[in-house]
């Protein structure tokens, strides 16, 4: 198992190494000069080439890539000039609202997927059935910032229930003391119920868009793997022992049917990822996603280099943490692992 | 034992099941009607997709889409199954009718310790606690033999071989002592020595427990060992039952007759064409008129009867419990006999 452990974390440290090198060198690729951009349109050229010292363009490729990286890893991620703060700063501050996002929609995601696969299953071919698999279609076929901004119109413009794209509160609501970066769970610290429901309200639509896509995704999933799973002998064996069809396909057919869904996981990590930006920015959430689309609007190179860097790792570590829940999980694995 | 025989603890009557299939409606069960008294043991054999497995869902009430049980009565200690509620029936199944599949690799939940499914076995229809339920499985492991039954119990499926699983299958099965057991080529898919060895522990275990059995086999050799009465399937229907001397010996039905000599003894290869009939059984989604076989009988296939008028069943020699059907089941008869050495 340890040794199984090693090979999994080397290879994705290589692959982590081998995306940062390819994010590097196409961020460098791209047209525009980012010793011009930060020194200012305007700046006389011995100004641009101090500014092109400063940022170590002189330097070889290779040179400058470990540099990069170096400073990475220490905390250093370079500074944005299109906010004037560094880096790293602007990222400690957006990501609590990303994740907060994300833990609502994966939430809702997972939750609403095995409850509508297994009526899926349970009904198979029968009217239950074919709502689960419209609704997983209509989730699929429509670009998430189409969904958003129907979501808007119906629930803020139309019904006036929900809030309209204005971030994570309403504005003149102060955020909670900050412990944990997530309103949802300060305001409740802090016992502030107006400010928690106002957060809970704000949360519900990029949340649920968010999640719908993802559900879209996974009912398909787990709804296939478990009508394949039901025909199996297994299912017929443990009906002939006495227990009922649900009994049957939430207890023995389900944990089989999660193992695929397992092994996706890693996808929906990066599907996650690309959604999330696009939820942002339409909800105006004032996450990672709408501080990258920003930076790129400004070419400020440095926080789009940033987020390279942390889709691979967070996309490849994805995969890995998959892969041992997936040994973890499968007795049949488990064995081979060893 | 009385000369009386046991009532039936197993009354099938009329049952029919249908397949919807692109090709249309496949009768896989055609009017089925027999009866298994306590204790009997029954064997059912048949050429590959006669409606073997068919029958024993049928019976126990798990045809899925796209297949329905369409017409017959099933009589179990008492009642009719096919009357009963879903509710109900999941009382009854795994208590007092149970079934040994013929894939044990595939029959138990691969993600699954095989203790636990076992005990739910017990925990489903008897009002014990999770401790005694555990004790029994163990001992229930132990009574099919397999050996160190407490390590056995916290095994993985794929950690046994295909001959230990169906034992533990034979131990689910067993779990409520119910009064019949299905088994459905409960050995076609292990090899020789332990194919010998699970028929064995089948014989001791049902002996124990006074079990009806319903064998579903290819093998004729097992049929001859383990069984008191036969019937032939073929097509769906019924085409020949007796007890296994009368229809071993002297068979009054041509399908039975072709079986004996073609069948080999130790049936590894299913596919095995019957050598003796010629062409391939009829489409079963298509009406037939006259005898389901006529048009591979050595005796119908020139005979205007068969092919236009479909044969009931009928005595062959006066007892009423070896019923053939064939226009010419004493002809058939007295043919087997000169015939067989
Ligand atoms: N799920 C199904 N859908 C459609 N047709 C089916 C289905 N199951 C069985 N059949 C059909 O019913 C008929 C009887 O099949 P069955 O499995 O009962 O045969 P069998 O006698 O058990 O054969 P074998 O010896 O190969 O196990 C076959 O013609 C088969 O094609
Ligand atoms: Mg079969």
């Amino acid at each position: 198992m340890s040794r199984f452990l090693l090979t999994r974390a080397l290879g994705a440290a290589l692959t982590i190494v081998g995306a940062s090198i390819a994010g590097f060198v196409f961020m460098r690729l791209l047209p525009g000069d980012p010793a011009r951009l930060i020194a200012g349109e305007h700046a006389s050229d011995e100004a641009v080439e101090l500014q092109r010292q400063a940022l170590g363009l002189h330097e070889p490729i290779w040179r400058q890539y470990l540099m990069y990286v170096s400073d990475f890893v220490t905390g250093d991620w370079g500074f944005s000039y299109s906010r004037g703060e560094p880096v790293f700063d602007q990222f400690v501050n957006a990501l609590p609202a990303t994740l907060e996002l994300a833990f609502v929609a994966v939430g809702t995601a997972l939750t609403a997927s095995v409850l509508g696969a297994v009526l899926a299953t349970w009904s198979r071919g029968g009217v239950v059935d074919g709502l689960v698999r419209a609704s997983s279609y209509v989730g699929l076929g429509t670009a998430p910032f189409w969904l958003g901004l129907l979501a808007l119109i119906v629930f803020f413009e139309r019904l006036s229930v929900l809030p309209g794209p204005e971030g994570r509160l309403s504005p003149g609501v102060a955020a909670p003391l900050r412990v944990t970066g997530f309103h949802l769970v300060d305001a409740l610290l802090a016992g502030q119920w107006s400010t928690w429901w106002d957060a809970v309200q704000h949360v519900l639509l990029p949340g649920l868009t968010l999640g719908f896509v993802l559900y879209a995704w996974l009912v398909r999933m787990i709804r296939a793997s478990m009508l394949e799973f039901v025909r199996e002998p297994y299912a017929l064996v443990a009906r002939s022992k006495g227990r009922g069809r649900w009994a049957v396909v939430t207890r023995d057919v389900l944990p089989n049917a999660l193992l695929p869904a397992i092994t996706a996981s890693g996808l929906i990590v990066a599907e996650l990822l690309t959604s999330t930006v696009l939820a942002e920015t339409v909800f105006n959430w004032p996450g990672v996603g709408r501080l990258v689309t920003d930076a790129i609007l400004q070419q400020d190179f440095a926080v789009v280099q940033a987020f390279i860097m942390l889709s691979a790792f967070v996309t490849v570590t994805a995969t890995v943490v998959t892969d041992v829940l997936y040994s973890v999980a499968d007795p049949r694995v488990r064995v081979r692992a060893t | 034992m009385t000369d009386v025989e046991p009532e039936p603890v197993l009354t099938v009557r009329g049952l029919s099941t249908e397949y919807a299939t692109d090709r249309g409606q496949v009768r896989a069960v055609r009017d089925v009607s027999f009866e298994l008294r306590r204790g009997e043991r029954l064997g059912i054999v048949g050429e590959s997709g006669s409606g073997k497995s068919a029958l024993a869902l049928s019976i126990l009430g798990l045809i899925e889409p796209p297949g329905r049980t369409v017409a017959g009565e099933v009589w179990l200690n008492g009642r009719d199954l096919r009357t009963l509620s879903e509710a109900r029936l999941n009382r009854i199944r795994g208590k007092e009718i149970s079934v040994v599949f013929q894939d044990p690799l595939t029959a138990l939940n691969p993600v699954r310790r095989i203790g636990p499914q076992l005990a739910e076995a017990i925990t489903m229809h008897q009002d014990v606690g999770r401790a005694a339920a555990k004790q029994a499985a163990i001992e229930l492991l132990d009574d099919v033999e397999l050996p160190r039954p407490a390590d056995c119990y916290r095994r993985y499926p794929h950690e046994l071989s295909g001959g230990m699983r169906q034992r533990v299958m034979i131990a689910v099965a067993l779990a409520n002592a119910p009064d019949v057991l299905i088994a459905d080529e409960p050995t076609t898919a292990l090899d020789v020595t332990t194919q010998a060895q699970i028929m064995r522990l089948i014989d001791k275990v049902v002996d124990e427990r006074g079990t009806a059995v319903v064998l579903i086999t290819h093998n004729m050799d097992l049929v001859a060992d383990f069984c008191d009465t036969v019937q032939v399937m073929y097509a769906g229907q019924v085409v020949e039952r007796g007890r296994r001397e009368q229809l071993l010996s002297g068979s009054a039905h041509p399908y039975t007759a072709a079986l004996m000599v073609s069948v080999p003894s130790l049936d590894t290869d299913r596919a095995a064409p019957l050598r003796s009939l010629e062409g391939l059984p009829p489409d079963l989604a298509v009406e037939h008129t006259g005898c389901a076989l006529a048009p591979r009988c050595v005796l119908g296939r020139e005979r205007e009867r068969c092919r236009s008028e479909s044969p009931a069943m009928t005595a062959v020699v006066g007892d009423a419990a070896w019923v053939s059907r064939c226009h010419f089941a004493g002809e058939q008869h007295r043919l087997t006999m000169e015939t067989t050495p």
